[in-house]
């Protein structure tokens, strides 16, 4: 198993919030609430504002996304180089299990 | 530009960021209260922050040490104490009274009538007394702060609220000046037990959020 992928897992219960944040992120900078509002859309889970930003705290002290300027109170956030690495392990990985799962419901 | 909201609510945003560590507070704190004030505040969104303000202050690696753990304790600690010492007093001050009671009813008529309202009036100077020691104390400390100032407002208020609607049920319900006596010493011991666990456990103070700059 991949180093990052094993990074991400120890999250802890902020695992799964820190993914759906980095998948977010994967297609530009969004700040809280556009964050909360995309994940919706993805997942159909809606974060509440302490599992959002214990993921982005986590994530920001592992160097895994990074604020960005802004004029306003609303700070929005990039995935950094390192951050897209971990994410691309992570998916690879993800894939990985769901070819298996699917071989094997089908196999049943 | 900042959105308005009202001031019950921007009371319990603040209440809810202050769950956090001082220096997660400073980090997040803005951005934090931008989202919740979009937020739909119910249980649910209280608990998901509460539970992850714990993680903050158990897990987050740039928490200065254990220092704030241990003060909101020590402030919980004090809490407590301050609220049984209130009940203490109010005890004792009962007791007193109803020993002071108790000898009246030996006295006669006319007598016995003029001196009732004093067991009233002792009952209520203890805790009375403990009041305006701690208002005079709390001032003095934070002087400079109004935020202290309306938090003593808004319980002055409610105690204010609460003689009032005794005073109105005074006729209707024939309540003796003792009783009365008594059902103001209840709304002066939950004004001072809510301040003492407010000033313990939040300092009395709200947090005021910064434009980012």
């Amino acid at each position: 198993m991949p180093k990052h992928t094993d990074e991400l897992n120890d999250l802890g219960r902020f695992s799964e919030p820190a993914l759906l944040i980095m998948i977010s992120l994967a297609d530009g900078p969004k700040h809280g609430y556009a964050m909360t509002e995309d994940i919706e859309q993805i997942s159909g889970q809606r974060l509440g504002p302490g599992t959002l930003y214990g993921g982005i705290t986590r994530l920001e002290a592992r160097g895994w996304i990074e604020p960005l300027p802004s004029d306003d109170r609303r700070r929005p956030y990039k995935l950094t180089t390192s951050g897209h690495k971990v994410l691309k392990h992570r998916l690879a990985a993800i894939k990985t299990m769901a070819k298996i799962a699917t071989t094997r419901l089908a196999d049943a | 530009m900042r959105r308005r909201v009202s001031v019950g609510r921007a009371g319990l945003e603040a209440r809810l960021l202050r769950l956090y560590p001082r220096a997660w507070r400073e980090r997040y704190g803005d951005e934090f209260l931008a989202l919740i004030e979009r937020t739909r505040v119910d249980w649910r969104m209280t608990m998901d922050v509460a539970k992850s303000a714990s993680a903050e202050w158990l897990n987050h690696p740039n928490v200065r040490g254990g220092r704030e753990l241990l003060r909101l304790i020590l402030g919980f600690l004090a809490g407590v104490v301050g609220v049984l010492g209130v009940v203490a007093v109010v005890q004792a001050s009962f007791m007193s009274a109803l020993h002071l009671n108790n000898v009246l009813t030996e006295v006669a008529g006319t007598t016995r009538m003029l001196v009732r309202p004093l067991a009233g009036l002792w009952v209520m100077s203890m805790t009375a007394s403990l009041l305006v020691t701690l208002c005079v104390i709390r001032f003095r400390l934070h002087r400079s702060r109004p935020k202290v100032a309306e938090y003593l407002t808004k319980y002055l208020a409610f105690v204010v609220f609460i003689g009032l609607l005794t005073l109105s049920a005074l006729p209707f319900a024939r309540i003796s000046p003792y009783s009365m006596a008594m059902v103001l010493e209840v709304a002066l011991n939950v004004y001072l037990a809510g301040i003492i666990v407010h000033w313990a456990v939040f300092g009395g103070r709200v947090h005021e959020p910064q434009a980012a700059g």
